[in-house]
């Protein structure tokens, strides 16, 4: 048949053999969690097998069944942010990070501790030992604050997206993203700029 | 509102402008703040850091491997199976 090769290249075994992981690892980044992040997975090949036909060939295969992965992951925190509602109480925008900024700001508003310049980013990218850093620090953000951060971040939906999915206002949106870079960035401090270690080889 | 902002202000300012274009008078506001202040320029480029790690974490694994491993074997069978039964639904009878 003339179009073999074309179902051949959309052959969903193969799908799950070159990409299962890495988009396994990208929802895993979203939901921190094993059992979702399969299930989207497998939410994400299945519509891309029902959807074989729309497959453009000028993108890459990973890019597309990326771009539906992302749906997956939206759809799923937009419903669980509809049942356990991500914004319940007075907690919300005060809760996990106040002590935080009570530590890095005095009572006028200004920094407790001098900031000190990072340097050159994209030398820091290109060392590992950052990465471990930064995947520490990500980690140890509370659930709200990576779930907000991830999508922004890593699906790069808009703010407007982001609220919508979050069920939350865009002032909220926008105090949630700021405890989350706030937190990473007093993380990082310690752990990878403080550490004597850094430069070392990695 | 007072013209005058507190680093606090000025970074959540500088934290915004990432995700969104900020007010005309939020603008002016943050501005006249990183004019003046020596450590909020700073905090502005880490703040920018971060954003630009946010980007490239989310795709990294593929070049270094990654510490979260792939999928289990067993979900990979799962999803296999998943997968050919939904294709032998679909498909008019080709293999």
């Amino acid at each position: 048949m003339h179009n073999d090769s074309r179902l051949h290249a959309a052959d969903p075994d193969e799908w799950l053999e070159a990409h299962g992981d890495a988009l396994f690892r990208f929802a895993m980044k979203h939901l921190r969690d094993s059992a979702s992040a399969e299930d989207v997975v497998q939410e994400t090949l299945l519509a891309a097998l029902q959807a074989r036909d729309e497959f453009a060939g000028n993108a890459s295969q990973r890019t597309w069944l990326t771009g539906i992965l992302k749906r997956k992951i939206a759809d799923l925190i937009r419903k669980r942010s509809r049942e356990a509602t991500f914004e319940n109480d007075a907690q919300d925008g005060h809760g996990d990070s106040t002590e935080l900024t009570a530590c890095l700001f005095d009572q006028r508003g200004e920094w407790v501790v001098p900031q000190r310049a990072w340097g050159d980013p994209d030398a820091m990218f290109e060392q590992n030992r950052f990465w471990e850093a930064f995947t520490c620090c990500y980690d140890g953000l509370s659930p709200k604050l990576s779930t907000a951060f991830s999508l922004r971040e890593f699906s790069g939906l808009s703010i407007e997206e982001l609220c919508e999915i979050l069920n939350i206002s865009s002032s909220n949106c926008s105090v949630i993203l700021y405890r989350a870079r706030l937190a990473l960035k007093t993380c990082l401090e310690s752990s990878w700029f403080d550490n004597p270690m850094r430069r070392g080889p990695s | 509102m007072k013209f005058n902002i507190s680093c606090q202000e000025a970074s959540q300012l500088v934290s915004q402008q990432i995700d969104q274009p900020l007010s005309l008078m939020d603008s002016m506001r943050l501005r006249a703040h990183l004019l003046v202040c020596k450590a909020c320029p700073v905090v502005h480029r880490n703040f920018k850091a971060i954003h630009q790690a946010g980007l490239k974490y989310a795709l990294r694994d593929e070049a270094a491997g990654g510490a979260c491993p792939g999928l289990s074997s067993g979900a990979k069978g799962r999803i296999a199976k998943s997968l050919r039964q939904e294709k032998g639904s679909g498909d008019t009878g080709q293999l």
